[in-house]
């Protein structure tokens, strides 16, 4: 039980762990001590009401023990969940499994393939919201901790933090100032989201609807990066199941209608390697603006959060361009004041460039802002970031 | 195995055969925190449990007093766990009084075994500090002989108080 620090779990943090376990008390005593009983098989255990007692430590390993073997759980998954209360954080799991992994073993090259490929899934999602959060990729991957690994499969465990403030030094956050969602949790919400849209599609996947469903994942902000690292997870000859499961920290209310858990199968490897194959490259350019003209609107109210994707057409350079882009509901209502008016629009947010095949794309995910051209058209697309993204590509289809 | 191990046995036996009599349940603990055994009454309400520090010696003395008493040299180590009185659960001394040879620890009877010469308790709970460095000579009363009756009534007052004392 190293791993655990005894003086950072305290009286009423293990008093609300039982709880959430459904465990009572059934008597407590002058001295200070409650005697807890299990939902299960009436098991007891008892638990002083302040860390102040000289076998406070002893009482911690007890609540390890008994629960393992009441909740029928590994004492290490105890210690995890235990460790999880006091950081104050999500945890997030990954479980690689397959025939030829053994027990208490994971080789170095799968360890780096497992460890990478979380931390570029991980800032798939910060990425998704790092335009509406300054500062967020560096504070939220400082903030991350790696769990232990598990006797038996691979399993990563990274502790992700909540983070309500960006800007200060604390590492902990106090277990009464979490109102609200908290940037960190829309991150993990994002992360687990990511993962199982990816999912949708890989059961949607076949040759002919293939380009579209890639454009689908591009429109949610996946990278090349992230889709190479998700395709290494399923190991070198993809012959291994993988699942992610978020466990949400209880200082923070748990999402309601949130799913927390995806599987992949060893069959999803093929078709993740094709989205792989498929998807050649992608090429970021953060915090630009376009001016163009509208050309298509689509809105998609089954989100949780109404979007609509807009088509514009855009000279860059001397090439013409056409850019999905995905905007909120403002956003939108401007997009389609211009569409009707037939104005130009001015247009910010992270422009990516996709090659999938033979094909180029080009999106934009997360429109910062829209703003309608009154008059003519007098400034051309002359930013140096977009005239090196697109001179890089042969030709543009549209 | 030595002669130490041996004794540390024989006290584990005794303590447990009594525990068998009376339908308590017992563990060792994997880590050290200065206790031998943990018996459990399960059939209580509140599963009270006692440490027990479990010693045994070949050299000890008797003394007569108002009342009869063992007279043992603890290890200091031993008995700053045992005086702590800021712990959840009641913890005790166990001591295995045995005679110096081996052989006649245990004598098979028809229909009957026999072991010499016995174990006892006492709880040390809130006795003064020592400036001891090596041992401190404690007294258990010959009174407190643990028994089955003796393990009943502990655990009674344990499920009850919380406490021995």
């Amino acid at each position: 039980m190293k791993t655990l620090d005894y003086n950072l779990v305290k009286a009423d943090a293990l008093e609300y762990f039982l709880l959430s376990y459904g465990w009572v008390v059934v008597k407590s005593f002058k001295n200070g001590v409650d005697v807890w009983k299990s939902k299960r098989n009436q098991k007891k255990v008892w638990v002083p009401k302040d860390c102040t007692f000289d076998d406070y430590e002893e009482a911690i390993e007890e609540v390890i023990d008994v629960l393992a073997f009441e909740e029928q759980l590994s004492s290490e998954e105890v210690v995890l969940r235990l460790k999880q209360l006091y950081l104050a954080k999500d945890l997030l799991q990954i479980r690689v499994d397959a025939s030829d992994i053994k027990s208490g073993n994971i080789s170095f090259n799968d360890g780096v393939h497992v460890f990478n490929s979380l931390k570029d899934i991980m800032l798939g999602a910060v990425k998704e919201l790092s335009g509406s959060f300054k500062g967020l990729k560096s504070k939220f991957m400082l903030d991350t901790d790696l769990g232990q690994t598990a006797v038996g499969s691979y399993i990563v465990n990274a502790y992700l933090p909540l983070l309500n403030e960006l800007d200060t030094d604390s590492k902990q956050l106090q277990l009464d100032n979490l109102d609200g969602e908290t940037i960190g949790r829309k991150v993990n919400k994002t992360l687990i989201n990511r993962l199982i849209k990816l999912k949708k599609i890989i059961d949607h996947y076949s040759d002919t609807n293939s380009n579209v469903l890639i454009q689908e994942l591009l429109t949610i902000g996946y990278t090349k990066q992230e889709c190479n690292a998700v395709e290494k997870l399923f190991g070198e000859v993809g012959n291994r199941d993988w699942q992610v499961k978020v466990l949400w920290s209880h200082v923070q209310q748990e999402p309601s209608n949130q799913v927390s858990f995806v599987e992949f199968s060893k069959n999803d490897a093929v078709i993740v390697r094709k989205i792989s194959e498929k998807l050649k490259s992608t090429d970021v350019r953060e915090g630009v603006s376009i001016f163009a003209r509208v050309v298509g609107l689509k809105r998609d109210h089954a989100l949780e959060e109404t979007t609509g994707t807009v088509t514009i057409k855009s000279d860059i350079g001397d090439i013409e361009c056409t850019i999905k882009a995905e905007m909120d509901d403002v956003c939108y209502a401007i997009a389609n004041d211009a569409h009707k008016r037939k104005k130009y629009v001015k247009i910010e947010g992270n422009l990516l460039k996709a090659r999938i095949g033979k094909l180029k794309r080009f999106f934009m995910r997360k429109v910062t802002s829209v703003e309608v051209v009154e008059g003519d058209l007098d400034i051309l697309n002359e930013d140096p970031q977009l005239l090196l993204l697109v001179s890089n590509s042969d030709s543009v289809e549209n | 195995m030595d002669l130490n191990h041996q004794m540390e046995l024989m006290n584990v036996s005794m303590t447990t055969a009594i525990c068998a009599q009376i339908g308590c349940t017992w563990s060792k603990r994997e880590q050290d925190f200065g206790i031998d055994l943990q018996i459990h009454g399960e059939t209580f309400e509140t599963d009270p449990q006692i440490d027990f520090q479990l010693k045994a010696t070949t050299k000890f003395s008797i003394i007569n007093e108002k009342n009869s008493v063992i007279k043992y040299a603890l290890d200091v180590k031993n008995y700053r766990d045992l005086i702590k009185t800021n712990v959840r659960k009641p913890r005790l001394l166990c001591l295995a009084i045995l005679p110096k040879d081996p052989k006649i620890w245990i004598k098979q009877h028809p229909y009957q075994i026999e072991l010499k010469y016995g174990i006892y308790w006492v709880d040390l709970k809130g006795q003064p500090s020592t400036s001891n460095s090596e041992t401190i000579t404690i007294s258990i009363p010959l009174s407190n002989k643990l028994d089955s009756i003796a393990l009943t009534n502990l655990m009674e007052v344990v499920n009850e108080k919380g406490a021995i004392s």
